[in-house]
């Protein structure tokens, strides 16, 4: 006995009749499919000779999915649904449909020019990472069976609204038919079956699976391939004599056993001579219901997947079709046509797999595990550049057993990990209990892998840690493997702050209420350039300060050489000094600043990007990051240096490179870190500088200046020199006698003038110097 | 000199990653890899690598039931990022090797690729210990752990040589009729490595030996010697009949024992072009007869990194009484054997009817020589102990002599168990002493059985003994229990362990070994099915509670005097398991011996563990009445109701027992008639008398043997687990310097619930030689009642040596892997000890290597010294006199070669007598080392800006559990090794090494510092090479570091330019100033001056005229 039937019906009490309206949908005559929501318990569609979708898990009569008839299918046969987030995609009639069930409406995705009939996508669960939200969103929508070299390929970032052709690498040269394409986020890598000639095998899109296939596998009829949620790179492909299993996003392919006890009895289902009707998967478990009215059941653990039978019950109909409505609760639905409704009942049968493994005849082993759990579980973990993370896990094991825990993950091109495994006290029956440690950094960074095994450092990509007991036996259904997703990427908490000890505020040169109050400066026009190619404009610029955004600017005195001191906080804490290369770039184009080094002082082997050809090539400024840096030290970076005089506009890293101010003022600088190998992250802000102390500009040379001065010094010396020597003389002595009654003239007018002005009060007293010292002349 | 500090570090970055103990005994770890040097490894078979020269390069695959099945794996384990790790280690060292993640697309293998001086740096031939290797997936979890050895093959002693000429296998087949024995000895440090001799009759004559490098897995490992040729090149005669009588192969001899007398080998660390020769070594009076029946003696001892102390000594003895002429016929020797000295004292020569010596082994850890006497007339046998002073053996006993029982009555030998102080004494008798012989205890009786060899293992604890008849016993040692493993049919065999503990059986031809390749499962039984340690004879339980039962042994009274023992419990019943013909087993706890009651002597108490099957009614239709039981004498009569007709005793009842609750049980011994039998109760004292049982109350158990056994003893399945913490070996060696301490943890877990928990330890140890080390032992149950030992031993006593520990689980099954933990403590300084000095800016290896690390103000911190470089001396700068040479070239000329003084002082050292610099072959390591031996190939030294003020000398020890720095009480002495001066140090002293300076100073007859807060000053200029030195006894350790300070920019030694300029402005300064003065004073020296010439002018024009005049005048 395996389960006891029940029929849900609801709704039809009253004669009420509803109506099918629209073009009633269908999937296949013979076989059905049951795509539950991976996210979502209750969300499910039912694909048969009638389509169900439901949001209460099947606990209500339902009328067949329709899709309004003004959307204009030709033949409303679906072929493939998929949801992504909260958006329904079917295939129908070789074109894709959106149906958005919380705002029940339909629309039809754009960008697909050609028939296609299959979506694939994935789906991440955890809620509020905006990594999940993209990995949602990510679909695909392709020609299932057609020629790869000339099919066409459509993707979509958008959930499936707008769809664009999508290049596969050398695609023309591959030879087969299109399995089916997939973006396996456990491996970051997209991935493509190749069929040819009775045999299947993935190609990858990346370094450094690029180079190969997979190891290839049969392939029979044609493979429905499904991915087992939580992104561990689990895929079962099937079809109706043929169940394959991959534990690592089809890198290895291989066929799903059939035992009882330990015995294997038949290596594949092919040999078993069984026929497949349905299957329901989840993270770790698998069901499958053959047309002989049988139910097997197995795990998706680490060692070779095997399925095992349950005892018969005729619960075989055209229609069945099998879901798990939690780990250990496997639900066989049954679509009831009702002769006087349209809507149509369920019959469900739920089978407790536990309470059937306790049968003896099954000879399963006791599970030996009594608790293993990890505070990691359920949550999503970020390791940036350079960063490790420690995880631990607790297991119990039955007394006198010893468990084999196996900690993998599902990228290791990336991410790399060291386990410790240790006995960490007792429970309180006396059991003991183990820890297990799992300490997580990039792969790269163990050096413990050949030189071609580890992806781009500079990627950003993801894993999915599991921990699993290898030595696990079947009937431990309630104990799941532990597992995390952790992406190796930007940790989104960072950001960059630009130290500003000394403001111009503080210094008191520029007054933080002024500033505040739409304080706008004026950019003469022989200092910037709006294109920033460094050509003069025509007019000046005024600038609005916004203090709002980057607050009382930092002072730095005109004769120094500067580079700002860029800091590291992560969320509201300081994390370190940032050492790597970035570059500055003056936002409203003010270019009166310069750098200390040139290409070739900065000891460059390659021609050094710099903004104009940055802007150029990327048709805006603001587009230099660490996406785009070439650095010229870079061994591989065979540019020429071609003009070694030229600036070398990075700053940080190993150069001592400084900026050179030519001109006081305000400067708004952006600043970008370009090293990609500093963190995952865009790391960019705006900062304000105030520069003070220039002169002003001169207009004689010095050479002029330095000889003035000098002459009018040696002159005055001559001068006292002399005078006293003249004086003495009888010409001298007449001079003396002469400015003496100058003098006292002067004096009798002044004190009339200055009675007269202190009358008048209106002239201004700079005035009356020039003729005296005019007249003293005489 | 550096290339242990590289060894260390290595060393140091390996240990770390071990972070929790092995447990041992669990049963259910597969062993999944195979692994080999070269080539594709073979699939279920033992781990053997080889290292030689270049690196050492292992590939690894999964095994499972088919190839498919591992690659699948193999990809499965890459796509999830594990490789597995490979774990090397010895006595004393472990490292961690990682197999690189390689594309599975790539390979099918794993691969990793290990260079030598990873592993080792030495390349020296030398008694070198193998080293065990485990390979596990996912390093740390134990995970498929797979064992295996790695054998240095460029060290090996043994391999080194051909010791004859070699001959191919079927040749050495040919002798096969005419051999008579086979003998193996082993390596003490590699038990793979083994020499196989065959003893001939009479008919060939000859010394044949097979050299086996990988323990006899394979026949291509064995290589065969004839070495008759070089027995006889070293008899002046032609003789005759030269067969091998036996032979041991010590850390660095080969002895072999032959028919015409005993050879010892040159030492095997030296290796000359020519094959090994032999020396004889001459016993006055013996001859062919004699040597045919000569034994040799020896303590099997691995001495890799040998101290002075640790001396290998070998005995021979030969069986026959001494005569007058003849000094003794026992005669030992240490290495290297040249000298062969009586092994009895001069005073037991008075003794007119001495015992023979039969065994004669030295004890090195106690210092003492234990024999094993045999007087042949009385049939005694004596254990005594001399302590051996200047290697000759004290005529006192340390002990008295131990007496053994006139059972042990045909004694054969006495051995100790390899690194271990367990001292076996065999023969009839088995007897441990774990006290180096002053006492001894009875494992095993054979009776007339005698016991002829013994094998040992020292990895595996495992010992076997194969006694005359074939019979094959094995215990592990310490062990109070033993158990039979079967017999051996061939008639000329020999068993060996290899390094791994698996049990070879080496017959004519034939090599058989237990472990793989079985696979998985449990290793092959070499000697049969195991055998059923029952004996013939009926047994009667008892019961006493609800889970424990006693068994008594039924003898019955016509049993003769001789074979009462064949129907008795004995030693080897203990700890077994007592299984029933029906069901139920039961765990044997106690062996009793007693003489009541009558027919019962001996009995077992054992622990139910399945209750055991009754008969019933239709077995014996008895059962079906009521019982009378009354007294009849010594035995009790059992009557059964006459009213029930189908109630009867039958014959085949006889030997059952009637089981009372409650109530002795009865052994039916015989039938009267159908109603009536005989019996005889367990226990008289509760023994019903006059009283019925109805039917139902009273049981009726089948322990009898009449029909055939119906109960049969087995061994018991391992029952405790054990943990041993921080080592991943169970033979570790750990290094106590003076003063210093080590702790040592181990767990027994029981690996079973509802396990009878004992209040009594678990665990007992034995500590070698007590007075070495202060050694306590703490031991508590934990939340688990798992049993936990901590035993801390501590430094004592100013004298070194070694002294093993022994913790055995004596309640564990013979069957567990390990029963016995044997690590050894040596009172002594570690090879891995060393002192550092810590530079006080650390320069990265790379910039040495450059010559340029600039310091923030642009000066290079290291001085690359000028060719043939030698220090300044006292005379100056260019006159040199130290014999020291830096950066030596002899191909160019000397610098500051112009005095007389400095052309006699100055050798070269690893430049000697070559002509260019390339010859002088100096390594990285030389290099870059402050050693003095090296200076000649020194071409960096630290620089640092004059003047020198408070560098601090920084200090510290690395030893195996990392880095400590260097305080007191190890104070340190400083010299200047080119014997400079113009430096100055200085320390602070505290009252307490104020006393110990003053105590110490007289004695060194130089200044002592405190290595804590030492500051050296330098006034002088150039190069400064200081050696540190720690005084001597602190530690049992020569700690001496040497350090090189260059002081660069110093001042002019004369200081002219300072004077120049202070003479200088002074002279300007007063000048200015007496300018000064004279205007203000209104002197004008100038005007003064010129006035004066011109007063002077007019002076002399005026005396001129004058004169003029005056001349005319007179010319008038």
């Amino acid at each position: 006995q395996l389960c006891r039937s029940r029929t849900v019906r609801t709704g039809k009490v009253f004669n009420l009749i509803q109506d099918v309206q629209g073009d009633r949908l269908y999937f296949h005559p013979t076989t059905t499919r049951l795509i539950k929501h991976p996210c979502e318990k209750n969300i499910a569609l039912y694909l048969g000779k009638q389509v169900f979708f439901t949001m209460d898990n099947f606990e209500t009569s339902l009328l067949p999915f329709t899709i309004p008839t003004s959307m204009q299918v030709g033949v409303p046969e679906v072929t493939s649904a998929h949801f992504a987030g909260s958006l329904l995609l079917l295939v129908v009639d070789q074109k894709v449909y959106i149906y958005d069930y919380e705002n029940n409406s339909w629309s039809m995705s754009l960008g697909i020019k050609h028939p296609v009939t299959h979506v694939s996508g994935d789906n991440c669960c955890y809620t509020g990472s905006l990594f999940c939200v993209h990995v949602s969103n990510l679909v695909f929508a392709y020609f299932r069976g057609d020629q790869i070299s000339q099919t066409y390929i459509y993707y979509s970032n958008t959930g499936g609204f707008s769809f664009w052709k999508y290049h596969y690498d050398r695609q023309a040269e591959i030879i087969g038919s299109l399995g089916g394409i997939f973006h396996f986020f456990s491996l970051s890598q997209v991935a493509m079956l190749v069929v040819n000639q009775g045999k299947g095998m993935f190609k990858y899109s990346d370094h450094p699976l690029n180079r190969s296939f997979g190891l290839s596998f049969d392939y029979n009829g044609t493979l429905d391939i499904l991915i087992a949620p939580g992104q561990r790179g689990i895929l079962l492909l099937w079809f109706e004599n043929s169940l394959l299993f991959s534990h690592n996003a089809g890198q290895l392919v291989d066929t799903v056993r059939v035992k009882k006890g330990d015995q294997t009895l038949f290596s594949s289902i092919f040999e078993a001579k069984i026929t497949i009707h349905n299957i329901a998967v989840t993270e770790n478990e698998l069901a499958v219901i053959t047309r002989e009215d049988n139910l097997y059941y197995g795990n998706l653990g680490i060692v070779p997947s095997s399925i095992i039978k349950f005892a018969d019950q005729y619960i075989w109909s055209e229609d069945v079709a099998l879901m798990f409505r939690s780990p250990g609760t496997l639900e066989i639905l049954t679509p009831l046509r009702d002769t006087a409704f349209p809507a149509f009942d369920f019959q469900k049968c739920l089978v407790n797999i536990q309470a059937l493994l306790m049968d003896p005849e099954l000879h399963v082993g006791k599970c030996k595990i009594e608790f293993l759990t990890g505070e990691f579980i359920y949550r999503m973990y970020t390791i940036d550049m350079h960063s490790q993370l420690e995880l631990t896990a607790s297991l119990i094991p039955q007394p006198g057993t010893s468990l084999i825990p196996l900690v993998m993950v599902s990228n290791p091109h990336s991410l790399g990990f060291q386990a410790t495994f240790y006995e960490n006290g007792y429970t309180s029956d006396g059991n003991t209990k183990y820890k297990l440690d799992i300490f997580l950094k990039q792969q790269q960074h163990w050096g413990r892998t050949d030189s071609n095994f580890t992806s781009s450092l500079k990627k950003a990509t993801m894993s999915t840690l599991t921990v699993d007991i290898a030595n696990k036996e079947i009937s431990c259904v309630d104990i799941k493997p532990l597992s995390t997703l952790i992406s190796v990427g930007c940790d989104l908490d960072k950001k960059i702050v630009i130290q500003n000890k000394v403001s111009a505020c503080s210094m008191g040169i520029l007054d933080p209420l002024t500033l505040q109050d739409n304080y706008s400066f004026i950019i003469e026009k022989e200092f910037y350039d709006p294109g920033f190619q460094g050509q003069q404009s025509s007019e000046d610029l005024h600038v609005f300060y916004s203090y709002q955004q980057l607050g009382c600017p930092l002072l730095v005195y005109y004769d120094t050489l500067w580079k700002p001191v860029v800091e590291l906080w992560r969320k509201d804490s300081f994390q370190e000094v940032i050492d790597a290369e970035y570059v500055l770039l003056e936002v409203n184009g003010q270019f009166s600043y310069s750098y200390s080094l040139t290409a070739q002082s900065a000891m460059c082997t390659s021609q050094p990007q710099n903004w104009t050809t940055m802007i150029k090539e990327f048709g805006g400024p603001f587009f230099w990051n660490r996406e785009n840096y070439v650095s010229c030290h870079d061994p591989n970076n065979n540019a020429p240096l071609r003009w070694p005089d030229v600036q070398y506009q990075i700053l940080g890293g190993r150069t001592a490179n400084q900026i050179i101010f030519g001109h006081n003022g305000f400067y708004v600088f952006y600043i970008s870190i370009v090293d990609p190998y500093y963190s995952y992250c865009q790391l960019e802000t705006i900062f304000s500088i105030y520069v003070y102390g220039a002169f002003p500009v001169q207009l004689v040379s010095a050479g002029v200046v330095i000889l003035l001065i000098i002459s009018s010094i040696l002159g005055s010396v001559w001068l006292a020199y002399k005078t006293p020597k003249l004086l003495r003389t009888a010409r001298g002595r007449r001079i003396k006698k002469c400015a003496t009654q100058l003098c006292r003239r002067c004096k009798t007018v002044c004190q009339f003038r200055a009675s007269a002005t202190a009358r008048a009060g209106t002239e201004p007293p700079g005035r009356h110097r020039t003729p005296h010292g005019g007249r003293s002349d005489h | 000199m550096e290339s242990p500090l590289i060894y260390v570090s290595v060393l140091l970055l390996n240990i770390f990653e071990f972070s929790s103990g092995i447990v041992y005994n669990k049963d259910d770890t597969e062993k999944r890899f195979a692994c080999s040097n070269k080539g594709f490894p073979q699939e279920n078979e033992i781990i053997k690598l080889y290292l030689f020269l270049e690196n050492l390069k292992i590939q690894c695959f999964f095994q499972t039931e088919n190839e498919i099945a591992s690659k699948a794996m193999l990809s499965v384990f890459t796509s999830g990022g594990l490789a597995p790790s490979l774990g090397i280690m010895n006595s004393t060292y472990n490292g961690i090797f990682h197999f690189n993640l390689t594309l599975f697309s790539d390979r099918i293998l794993w691969l990793v690729d290990i260079p030598r001086e990873n592993i080792t740096q030495s390349t020296d031939i030398a008694a070198v210990e193998e080293w065990l290797v485990r390979i596990t997936l996912h390093h740390g979890l134990n995970i498929y752990a797979t064992e295996g050895t790695l054998l240095d093959v460029i060290r090996e002693p043994i391999l080194q040589w051909t010791p004859g000429d070699v001959i191919p296998e079927s040749e050495i087949s040919k002798l096969y009729p005419h051999v008579v024995d086979l003998k193996v000895t082993k390596c003490p440090c590699a038990n793979d490595v083994a020499l196989l001799g065959f003893i001939v009759d009479t008919i060939v004559d000859g010394v044949y030996i097979g050299i086996t490098f990988g323990g006899f897995w394979h026949d291509y490992d064995t290589t065969w010697f004839n070495m008759t040729q070089t027995i006889y090149s070293q008899l002046q005669e032609e003789y005759e009949d030269l067969s091998l009588v036996d032979m041991v192969l010590t850390n660095h001899f080969l002895v072999i024992l032959t028919s015409l007398g005993l050879f010892v080998s040159e030492d095997l660390r030296y290796p000359s072009r020519h094959s090994l020769s032999f020396s004889r070594a001459d016993f006055c009076g013996f001859e062919r007869v004699d040597y045919v029946k000569g034994k040799l003696w020896y303590n099997e001892r691995c001495f890799a990194n040998r101290e002075h102390f640790e001396v290998d000594y070998v005995t021979v003895t030969f069986e026959r009484n001494r005569t007058l002429s003849e000094s003794s016929s026992c005669f030992y020797s240490q290495e290297p054997f040249l000298e062969w000295v009586p092994c009895l004292p001069h005073i037991f020569k008075g003794i007119k009817i001495f015992p023979t010596v039969l065994t004669f082994l030295v004890d090195q850890e106690r210092g003492t020589g234990v024999y094993l006497f045999y007087n042949k007339v009385r049939k005694t046998a004596i254990a005594s102990v001399s302590t051996l002073r200047n290697n000759e053996p004290n005529s006192q006993s340390k002990f008295p002599i131990f007496r053994f029982p006139s059972s042990f009555s045909s004694p054969v030998g006495m051995v100790f168990h390899p690194r271990s102080h367990f001292l076996y004494a065999y023969g009839n008798q088995i007897w441990l002493s774990v006290d180096g012989g002053n006492t001894f205890q009875l494992i095993a009786n054979f009776h007339d059985d005698i016991i002829k060899k013994t094998f040992h293992s020292f990895y595996t604890s495992a010992i076997t003994f194969v006694s005359q008849r074939g019979k094959v016993y094995s215990t592990k040692a310490g062990m109070g229990r033993y158990s039979a493993v079967g017999s051996v049919t061939e008639r000329i065999f020999t068993l060996y362990y290899d390094h791994l503990g698996f049990l070879h059986k080496l017959t004519l031809g034939r090599f058989e070994a237990s472990g793989p390749p079985t696979a998985f499962g449990n290793s092959r039984n070499l000697f049969g099915q195991p055998p059923d340690m029952g004996f013939e004879t009926a047994l009667a339980p008892q019961h006493t509670s609800l889970d424990e039962i006693i068994f008594f042994a039924y003898v019955p009274e016509n049993e003769p005097q001789e074979t009462i023992y064949s129907k008795k419990f004995g030693n080897i019943h203990y700890g077994k398991v007592i299984h029933s013909g029906k069901t139920g087993r039961a765990y044997i706890r106690k062996v009793l011996q007693h003489t009541t009651p009558k027919g019962f002597l001996s009995s077992v108490i054992a622990e139910m563990k399945e209750p055991f099957g009754l008969e019933e009614v239709n077995e014996s239709s008895c059962l079906s009445s009521s019982l009378l039981i009354n007294k009849a004498g010594n035995v009790y009569k059992l009557t059964l109701d006459s009213q029930v007709v189908q109630a009867l005793f039958e014959d085949t009842d006889i030997e059952k027992t009637v089981v009372l609750p409650g109530y002795s049980s009865f052994l039916i011994t015989s039938i009267l008639d159908n109603k009536n039998a005989l019996a005889i109760a367990t226990m008289p004292e509760s023994a019903p008398n006059n009283m019925t049982f109805l039917k139902s109350t009273w049981f009726l158990y089948n322990f009898g043997q009449r029909n055939g056994r119906t109960w049969k003893i087995y061994s018991k399945p391992c029952n405790y687990w054990f943990q041993h913490d921080d080592s991943p070996s169970l033979n570790i060696v750990k290094y106590i310097d003076l003063g210093n301490s080590y702790v040592l943890k181990a767990k027994v877990i029981r690996n079973a619930k509802g396990f009878r928990m004992l209040e009594i330890p678990l665990l007992t140890v034995f500590v070698g030689n007590p007075n070495l080390l202060e050694v306590t032992a703490e031991v508590t149950f934990d939340d688990t009642d798992s049993y936990v030992i901590t035993i801390s031993a501590a430094s004592k006593v100013l004298h070194q040596g070694s002294t093993s520990l022994a913790f055995i689980m004596w309640s564990a099954s013979t069957e567990c892997f390990v029963t016995t933990m044997v690590p050894t403590l040596k009172s002594s300084c570690s090879y891995l000890r060393s002192m550092h000095h810590i530079p006080s800016k650390f320069i990265p290896f790379e910039d040495w290597i450059s010559g340029v690390h600039k310091d923030s103000q642009g000066f290079n911190l290291i001085k690359t010294l000028p060719i043939n470089y030698r220090p300044p001396s006292n005379m100056g700068i260019a006159i040199p006199l130290t014999d020291n040479f830096y950066h030596a070239d002899p191909s160019k000329p000397i610098p500051r070669n112009m005095f007389h003084m400095s052309k006699k002082t100055g050798k070269f050292k690893q430049c000697a007598n070559v002509s260019t610099r390339e010859e002088c072959n100096c390594t990285k390591d030389q290099k870059f080392s402050h050693a003095v031996a090296f200076s000649d190939c020194r071409e960096k030294v630290p620089r640092f800006k004059f003047p020198i003020t408070q560098y601090p000398v920084s200090l510290e020890i690395i030893n195996e559990d990392g880095r400590v720095p260097l305080q007191s009480p190890y104070l340190v002495t400083v010299t200047e090794v080119n014997m400079r001066h113009n430096w100055k140090l200085k320390h602070t002293v505290p009252e307490n090494i104020k006393r110990m300076k003053q105590l110490v100073e007289p004695i060194l007859g130089a200044a002592v510092y405190n290595p804590s807060g030492l500051n050296l000053s330098i006034k002088g200029s150039e190069l400064f090479h200081f050696r540190v030195t720690v005084i001597s006894g602190v530690t049992f350790c020569n700690l001496i570091e040497e350090f090189q300070i260059y002081v660069d920019e110093a001042p002019l030694p004369f200081p002219g330019h300072t004077l120049i300029a202070v003479a200088t402005a002074v002279v300007l300064g007063g000048l200015i100033f007496i300018a000064f003065m004279f205007q203000l004073q209104g002197i004008h020296p100038w005007r003064t001056f010129q006035r004066w010439i011109r007063r002077n002018q007019e002076k002399f024009s005026s005396i001129s005229l004058s004169e003029l005049i005056h001349r005319s005048k007179s010319e008038e």
